[in-house]
């Protein structure tokens, strides 16, 4: 199993929060995030969509990797590195956070 | 509502109407339902027409932030209007109102620091004012754009001419706002029902169509939202945009082809008083223009003092002014002199 993708060396269960200074629409395209700070809009469709939708609260990794699952009737076993790797990649745009 | 989008010229035409209306987002939404039928390709351009115009939204929401800081530190009373207020506020879903600027109101005693606040910010003016603090006093407002290209419209009340005048910004200024969270900060907006009548404000005064997201603005709230009616009668009173405000109703409910209900039945029926009718004149049909509003004015500023401060400024504009936009002082009295004929102030 994947480590979670979280610099946090003291909490080995740390939360993923959505990133609290975005300017948000949601629609049939995807999501649109941009910072209030700066940078173009980025368009968030497919899984990362997926996820961004299930971080409307905080979860754990493994909460989240499971509420996504749900969603798309699917083990959790079978997206996990998926999801993580997702994970990864909003936290690289900056939109997703992780709270130790 | 539409249950099949149409095809061929006619979807090229609908396209393209979208478009120059700003409703591209409401078109997209419409479609989203999954009872309308259209083809892929139809479905994929209103995807991507609705994800630019989304982009440039929160883009503008970014400006709107930059504007409101800068008027928060200069301790600048102000309101945002319309696009990012009425689109979080007055629809299911913000993603359903596109908006194209940034529209704040600020008190007029305030006016001209809030224009260096944001000047401060890198924008410039698009045109001068009549004369040196002709805004501050008697104007609408003024278009400021930052470098990105983004318009600022700073207003000081919500119309040109006679009605600009019979709006008593200060009273908005004196009641609690109302607030839309942007980013985690919240921001002041309009009450919903200084919204409203802001809407058909600028449905009926604003440009000589209105848009269809204004007039949709317009049934939005009277359709959707508990907005006090009584209220709004009790404030259309007050700033004598009785005939405005059923004007507009009337003419969303023509224009978007809504089933009557009392509030639009009752707006057909209101009778204008003879103040309503002949300042109306000023903003629409052929006889429209902005000086025409401008001359218009001249019996609803208050106070013989003001009048007559109005008046000269609009006589003795500023020279570059008046070689900019009228060719020079000849060709203005000209034109003023015409706007007072076609207005019926002269024989």
């Amino acid at each position: 199993m994947s480590s979670a993708p979280c610099d946090s060396e003291h909490d080995s269960r740390p939360v993923f929060v959505r990133a609290p200074d975005l300017l948000i629409r949601e629609a049939e395209f995807g999501v649109v995030l941009a910072s209030r700070t700066g940078g173009r809009p980025i368009t968030l469709g497919g899984s990362a969509q997926l996820v961004w939708g299930v971080l409307d609260e905080p979860r754990h990794l493994e909460d989240l990797v499971d509420e996504v699952a749900r969603r798309g009737g699917v083990e959790s076993s079978e997206i996990h590195s998926d999801v993580v790797a997702t994970v990864g990649r909003l936290r690289a745009l900056d939109v997703v956070k992780c709270e130790p | 509502m539409i249950d099949r989008l149409p095809q061929g010229p006619a979807w090229e035409q609908l396209w393209s109407d979208a478009v120059d209306d700003r409703a591209v987002a409401l078109l997209a939404s419409v479609a989203a339902d999954a009872d309308v039928l259209g083809a892929q390709d139809q479905f994929a351009q209103l995807d991507r027409g609705h994800e630019a115009a989304m982009r440039d939204c929160v883009v503008l929401e970014r400006a709107t932030l930059e504007v409101a800081e800068v008027l928060g530190q200069r301790n600048v009373s102000f309101r945002i209007l319309k696009g990012p207020a009425v689109a979080h506020l007055d629809y299911p879903n913000p993603a359903w109102r596109a908006f194209g600027d940034v529209d704040v109101l600020v008190p007029s005693a305030d006016y001209d620091h809030a224009v260096a606040g944001i000047m401060a910010l890198g924008a410039y003016r698009r045109s001068s004012e009549i004369r040196p603090g002709f805004d501050r006093r008697f104007g609408k407002g003024t278009c400021l754009t930052l470098r990105d290209g983004t318009q600022i419209d700073l207003h000081r009340t919500l119309a040109t001419g006679p009605f600009g005048f019979t709006i008593d910004t200060g009273s908005i200024f004196a009641e609690r706002p109302e607030s839309v969270v942007l980013a985690g900060v919240a921001v002041p907006v309009l009450s919903r029902v200084h919204r409203f009548i802001h809407a058909c404000v600028h449905a009926v005064l604003g440009d000589a169509v209105p848009r269809v997201v204004t007039q949709r603005d317009i049934a939005q709230i009277l359709l959707t939202t508990d907005v006090d009616l009584d209220a709004v009668r009790a404030v259309a009173d007050r700033w004598r945009l009785g005939a405005v405000v059923a004007r507009a109703v009337a003419g969303a409910w023509t224009s978007l082809q809504l089933a009557p209900t009392p509030e639009s039945e009752a707006a057909r029926r209101y009778a204008e008083s003879r103040f309503e009718t002949r300042a109306l004149a000023a903003y629409t049909g052929p006889g429209r223009s902005y000086a025409r509003q401008m001359v218009a004015a001249v019996p609803a500023v208050p106070g013989i003092t003001a009048k007559a401060a109005y008046l000269r400024a609009l006589v003795l504009v500023d020279r570059s002014y008046a070689h900019r936009h009228d060719g020079g002082y000849a060709r203005r009295v000209r034109r003023a002199w015409d706007a007072r004929v076609r207005k019926g102030d002269l024989p």
